[in-house]
């Protein structure tokens, strides 16, 4: 990029199981609020308006209509990504880049609470052909984890060990749904829901939102002292047709990698990033996924844990924050992996903090077992 | 941070969203789904470029992106390349009810395909079941025109 994009403000709620003490738009109204202040910039100082939300989690058609009042969206431009709030995170820095604004707002919001997950879920799939026989994401990823753990000769006791590594670490993090002392076994005995998922191998589902301000690099720069630098991106998307994909590979998401990389100038990311935030709803997935993200070779993913390189104090963090199994707010999900990432590189993490934290990796995804992937950079 | 005292207070009005579509099944899952009720035949069609027989069937192959050519029988009979078991209740869109679980769920691949499709697997044990597992498709008596019209996928050796 000849002209980077700034992170100048942040803000998450906490996640929780049910927010119904507040209304939606009560919700986005405090994130907004809360980023705006954290930049220091008013409503009139944000030129564009990028929201992520999903109408079926909403309940309503385009349902980001609701929110055009609480984002400060009347009589600017807005628009909405129906996916992860880090593919919003995209389409926001784009509207940078390509001189159409120089602060612009980035809200993603999602109430797991209201309806049937996984049977809004079971909707994500061809109608005709899958959602008569049950398909969503639970029984999708149950067939990718097992197809992954046969390939690779992973135990289901090795999956537990993520859930254990992410519970623990999420007590450092006051944002959690779910934090607690944790023991393999614990996850081994929780009820088996899809063969080899087990119900603490699943992220819960929660309710949350997230806010960002991004700025162009001579607004960042006017605006903050210490803004956060997006210093490389990638996305890639591959088949959306389960049949067509071999689930153990995922070559999307290596190469959205791969471009987020050489963009930012890293040649080894386990030597260069001080941590990965990543996007892993079930717990093989953050085995899977560091692989493909090349922090260490295909089928590693454990081995890499067990030496403790994923541990808050490895060489390579995976989720200090606890990740999705420690909170999920569906589509959210990739906006708070990239606000834990730039609390990080400001070294504003509080208890959660890695030290001298100064380059980090988010990593969102969107539709089933990784089909979009989207991989960011920050660093000061 | 949670209210307590908020959360009792404050409504949540349950809303139920009944919406009827008519999804147009094309050239494609029309022929697809005809040539199973009439004559029992599981078909798929064939990349005029990579090759690749893609079931279900489909106008455009993705990979290459261009239009598929020739239809070609596939199955019955086929290979299990991912299973899973599901042990939480899942309603049925077809009877409205809860599918008895543990159920099998898999993705198999028809002989003479390229691509997978998810179906549910006669055997549900996770034990018994395995990836090479041979299976093969059991169909309706009185075919509707469906996807329904594949009960399920037996074990075969
Ligand atoms: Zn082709």
């Amino acid at each position: 990029m000849n002209l980077r994009v700034g992170i100048i403000g942040v803000s998450q709620t906490k996640y929780e199981t049910n927010k119904s003490y507040q209304a939606i738009t009560d919700t986005v109204f405090e994130v907004v609020q809360e980023a705006m202040a954290d930049a220091g910039v008013s409503r009139e100082d944000v030129d564009s308006i990028v929201t992520s939300s999903v109408d079926l989690w909403d309940g309503r058609t385009a349902s980001n209509q609701m929110l055009t009042d609480v984002v400060g969206a009347i009589m600017k431009s807005e628009s909405r990504v129906a996916g992860d709030g880090l593919g919003a995170t995209f389409q926001g820095m784009m509207t940078i880049l390509c001189g159409a604004s120089d602060l612009t707002l980035v809200v993603s919001q999602c109430r797991g609470s209201m309806g049937d997950p996984y049977g809004i879920s079971n909707w994500v799939f061809d109608p005709i052909f899958q959602q008569p026989l049950g398909l969503d994401y639970l029984s999708a990823a149950a067939l990718q984890a097992n197809h992954y753990m046969k390939r690779f000769e992973i135990t289901q006791e090795d999956c537990a060990r993520v859930v254990v590594k992410n519970l623990n670490d999420a007590q450092n993090n006051p944002q959690a749904q779910v934090a607690k002392e944790t023991t393999t076994d614990d996850v081994m005995h929780s009820p088996m829901w899809a063969y080899p998922i087990k119900e603490m191998d699943a992220a819960p589902v929660s309710d949350g939102a997230c806010a960002i301000v991004l700025a162009s690099q001579k607004k960042a720069k006017a605006l903050s002292k210490n803004p956060v630098w997006i210093l490389g991106a990638g996305c890639c998307v591959e088949a959306h047709y389960l049949g067509d994909r071999d689930l153990t590979e995922g070559e999307a998401l290596a190469k959205a990698s791969k471009k987020a990389y050489e963009m930012a100038g890293i040649h080894d990311p386990v030597k260069e990033l001080d941590l990965a935030e990543v996007s892993a709803e079930f717990s093989y997935q953050e085995l899977l996924w560091t692989e493909l993200m090349g922090f260490c070779g295909r089928g590693n993913g454990i081995k890499f844990l067990e030496q403790g390189m994923t541990s808050a104090e490895g060489a390579l963090p995976v989720n200090p924050s606890g990740g999705m199994i420690a909170g999920n707010p569906v589509t959210v999900a990739g906006l708070t992996r990239l606000v834990e990432a730039v609390l990080q590189v400001r070294g504003k993490a509080e208890a959660r903090q890695v030290q001298n934290a100064k380059m980090a990796l988010a990593h969102g995804t969107t539709g089933c077992c990784g089909q979009g992937q989207y991989v960011m950079i920050v660093g000061n | 941070m949670k209210k307590d005292n908020q959360l009792e207070e404050l409504l949540r009005i349950p809303v139920h969203m009944k919406l009827h579509y008519r999804f147009p099944a094309g050239t494609h899952y029309t022929r697809f789904f005809r040539e199973m009720k009439d004559s029992g035949k599981i078909m798929g069609v064939k990349c005029t470029q990579c090759g690749r027989v893609l079931v279900p069937p489909r106008p455009v192959c993705g990979e290459c992106f261009v239009k598929t050519g020739d239809w070609v029988p596939v199955g019955p009979k086929g290979t299990v390349k991912a299973y899973t078991s599901i042990y939480i209740k899942f309603i049925d869109g077809s009877t409205g009810k809860p599918r008895p679980s543990p159920y099998g769920s898999g993705l198999i691949q028809l002989d003479g395909a390229f691509s997978t499709i998810n179906h549910i697997l006669e055997e549900g044990d996770p034990e018994k079941l395995y990836i090479g597992m041979r299976v093969e498709a059991v169909l309706k008596e009185k075919r509707e025109g469906n996807i329904g019209d594949i009960l399920f996928f037996k074990t075969i050796t």
